[in-house]
């Protein structure tokens, strides 16, 4: 088993890129805040692949559109029931990346800074199920989940189950590209904003 | 690649100016680099004093209220909302913020940072016209180019200091086409010249071109020489070359050109040099004058005055320089104070001189503007509409005192139309006996009004209840309010009819968010932004102030700012209708000096699709107070 020979793997044996991530975790920056969301052909982390990722940083609470991340990915496994929520079709115009860049790329990305999603765990999970095909740990970043903090902003001890959909219309938010990774994490990230940044 | 949150922006951006200005490709690179706020309602987005920003904002969604800390905490200067920019300062001037900046309600902002933008204006020059534009807002050039689709503010800050500072973007105006004579002919027809169109210099030209300048001075030296020949040619006695500079130069630079070479006129040519076609003169008095045309000096020059045609000249000199604050973009709230400060100056100089000819008055009278000029709200030249009142005579004595004051009214009203006033076409006006009166008369007349409403009844309160002092006794005015109030207290019935009438014309979208335009007559086609816009906002402000009780709140700004206070649970709507009337005050007024019309009518065709949007904008806060009243006077039973 893959997993098991890992365990006892030595640190320098990791390839060059993910000691790179690794070493910035000396260090913590608290201003930079990566929203993230991943397109994927299910909901099982165990059988379902990633499609896409789509994130976007937030620096002291301000979006910066121009600091993003988004990568289409190359999976075989490909179920048409899915197609019809994220629209991701097999051979679409988008330039397609092999799955180990693109989490190569996603590390360059994500550096140290904080990870947010809605039910970002699942994401978090699927990213380190690709990690460990890959023969890697699982992300060292902290991470935050939108659902979290809004209980939290209602004062709720128990989390309140809130669909992306509710919570943009509770805030006004105007839904475009739902369902594209970038879409729904630039939506995230509004959310995020009115959560956070208090009246 | 694609990518939808930098589509999305641009989707945005290019629904406004300057950015739809902007190719594809440049719009799709800013896009990139905006930056996405949320500010909470209440929130600042700078502080008067903060050090500048690196970026500006344009309000997405919400809205932003400018406002300065000279002026009184409650007044916004102006509100900024979707697709406003605001912050542009540090582009053009120091390195603080001249006014603060505060969500109004939630707002979401794109900052665009100055650095992203510097390269895009470099290339892009309407879009620099544009920003430039919309921060000097409080330029007085009356030459300044004509406003495109911009109803926006910008930084701008009412103090002295402030002024002097934006005097940097003005640019000094010059007399176009000027005469011209060639080197060839003789100083005596120049001489002539000059005599006949008043005028100090003539530019000497070969092909267009100039080559020299004659003025008085160069004439006296002439003669003082005492060899003159009335055969002498321009050319001996011309200086020679002439200062040049551009048709666009700032005043400051003029100014400066001037004192340096000690000349007093300037020569315009299209590119600044004198190889290039003359296209205008600029003299010292051009800039003397481009000074003294403000506000102050209007103020002043009024109380100087003994003449009618100086009052007509003040009166031009007003609607130039409201033309030139509307073209320039200067906020709505500062443009309609200094209209009506100088309007009400003018209207009390004219009483006064017609009180010198006319005689002393026998008893304390009031003269009372009535409709929009009661309310302070003119901007252009409209239909006279007054009233006088005067102190309770024997019976005896009614019909000389009425008679006196109708003479006095009679003069007043013909130099009102002298100044292009035009006689009011229903006589609505002091001249006419019915509203000549003694104060119980008045007394009278107001409450039959108030007790039998109908709509004709409904009609004249509309119009006479905004009544506002111009000139005499303030005790009678404010005795004839305490009657008015002490009838209006309590009386459901009157202000179910009163706001009947006040929503009797609904906001002016059909279905689909057409506009409802005129179908039939002499306007067919066209928006009628009085009737349908603006009266429902005054109407709706004047029903509810009313039925608040309070007195001596006259115009429908203030109104509107009074009922915030009152009512803050309504601020929202309130601050809606005051930004809507601004938006509409300020079409209906450049519409009216495009055209030297009444601006009442709008061709629809002729605004841009901003314009456009901006104005349909406006209707919502008039669909919102419309359902206030409803609620608040029942109206529902009657309609």
């Amino acid at each position: 088993m893959g997993w098991f020979k890992d365990l006892f793997k030595k640190k320098e044996d990791y390839p060059e890129f993910w000691q790179a991530y690794a070493a910035e975790f000396k260090q913590s920056d608290l201003s930079r805040v990566i929203v993230l969301d991943c397109e994927t052909t299910g909901l099982n982390p165990v059988e379902d692949k990633i499609l896409s990722i789509g994130a976007v940083a937030l620096h002291d609470n301000v979006i910066h559109v121009e600091n993003h991340f988004s990568v289409f990915l190359h999976q075989k496994l490909n179920k048409p029931e899915s197609i019809a929520v994220h629209g991701i079709v097999k051979n679409k115009m988008q330039p397609l990346t092999s799955e180990s860049d693109a989490i190569k790329q996603l590390l360059k990305f994500l550096g140290n800074s904080k990870i947010l999603g809605h039910h970002i765990q699942f994401d978090i999970q699927m990213i380190n199920t690709a990690l460990a095909t890959m023969g890697l740990p699982k992300l060292k970043n902290q991470v935050a989940d939108t659902n979290d903090l809004y209980s939290k902003f209602k004062g709720v001890d128990q989390s309140m189950h809130k669909s992306l959909d509710e919570l943009c219309d509770e805030f006004k938010i105007p839904k475009k590209d739902r369902h594209t990774a970038l879409g729904d994490a630039f939506l995230t990230a509004q959310v995020y904003q009115r959560l956070v940044i208090s009246v | 690649m694609e990518n939808v949150i930098v589509e999305r922006v641009a989707d945005f951006l290019k629904l406004y100016p300057p950015f739809q200005d902007l190719s594809s490709e440049d719009l799709y690179l800013l896009a990139t680099k905006v930056r996405v706020h949320y500010i909470p309602k209440r929130n600042y987005v700078f502080k008067q004093g903060d050090p500048a920003h690196k970026e500006f904002y344009v309000v997405q969604q919400g809205a932003v209220g400018l406002r300065s800390k000279e002026m009184s905490s409650s007044n916004w200067i102006d509100i900024c909302d979707e697709g406003d920019i605001l912050g542009l300062r540090p582009l053009f001037a120091d390195q603080t913020y001249a006014m603060e900046a505060m969500a109004k309600e939630e707002c979401v902002l794109y900052a665009i940072p100055f650095e992203a933008f510097k390269e895009l204006l470099l290339n892009n020059k309407m879009v620099m016209d544009f920003l430039l534009e919309s921060f000097a807002s409080n330029t007085r050039n009356p030459k300044a180019s004509e406003s495109k689709g911009k109803l926006l503010s910008s930084n701008y800050n009412s103090s002295e200091e402030a002024n002097s500072e934006l005097d940097f973007f003005q640019q000094a105006f010059y007399t176009k086409n000027p005469i011209c004579l060639t080197p060839t002919k003789t100083v005596q027809e120049a001489a002539y010249i000059m005599n006949k169109h008043k005028i100090s210099s003539l530019i000497i030209e070969e092909n267009k071109l100039p080559i020299g300048i004659v003025t008085d001075k160069d004439i006296r030296r002439w003669v003082a020489n005492g060899s003159m020949n009335s055969e002498d040619k321009l050319s001996t006695i011309m200086s020679s070359p002439v200062k040049c500079v551009p048709p666009h130069v700032h005043l400051a630079d003029v100014q400066g050109l001037l004192l340096q070479h000690k000349i007093g006129h300037l020569c315009v040519t299209k590119d600044g040099s004198q190889d290039s076609e003359i296209v205008g003169i600029l003299s010292e008095h051009d800039i003397v004058t481009a000074q003294a045309n403000n506000p102050i000096a209007l103020l002043k020059q009024i109380e100087r005055v003994n003449q009618k045609e100086d009052l007509t000249r003040i009166r031009k000199s007003l609607s130039s320089l409201l033309k030139a604050y509307l073209n320039t973009g200067l906020p709505m709230p500062y443009v309609m104070k200094v209209s009506r400060l100088i309007t009400q100056a003018l209207m009390h100089r004219v009483i006064e001189l017609s009180l010198e000819k006319i005689g002393v008055s026998p008893v304390k009278f009031s003269w009372l503007g009535i409709g929009s000029q009661g309310r302070g709200e003119q901007l252009l030249l409209t239909d006279q509409d007054h009233a006088l009142v005067f102190e309770d005579v024997p019976d005896e004595k009614f019909e000389s005192t009425q008679a006196y004051f109708l003479k006095l009214a009679e003069e007043i009203s013909r130099i009102f139309n002298e100044l292009g006033y035009e006689f009011c076409p229903a006589d609505m006006m002091a001249s006419n006996p019915e509203y000549c009166l003694s104060l119980s008369q008045w007394k009278q007349k107001f409450s039959n009004w108030i007790e039998e409403p109908s709509s004709e009844s409904i009609m004249m309160c509309n119009i006479f209840f905004d009544y506002a002092k111009v000139y005499g006794e303030d005790e009678l005015s404010k005795q004839l309010s305490e009657h008015i109030f002490r009838k209006l207290k309590g009386n459901q019935r009157f202000f179910a009819y009163l706001g009947e009438d006040a929503v009797k014309n609904p906001p002016p979208l059909g279905f689909f968010r057409q506009f409802i335009i005129e179908d039939d007559g002499r306007h067919k086609d066209e928006f009628d932004v009085k009737a349908r816009a603006i009266q429902p906002l005054v109407e709706a402000a004047r029903v509810l102030i009313l039925s608040e009780g309070i007195e001596g709140k006259n115009n429908t700004i203030e109104r509107f700012e009074k009922l915030i206070e009152l009512e803050p649970q309504n601020e929202d709507i309130y601050a809606g209708c005051i930004k809507s009337f601004h938006v509409l005050s300020r079409f209906r007024a450049v519409e009216g000096f495009k055209q030297n019309s009444s601006g009442r009518y709008l061709e629809l065709s002729t605004l841009s699709k901003s314009d456009k949007m901006k104005l349909k904008r406006s209707f919502k806060p008039i669909k919102d107070i419309q359902r206030l009243l409803k609620n608040r006077f029942q109206l529902t039973y009657f309609l």
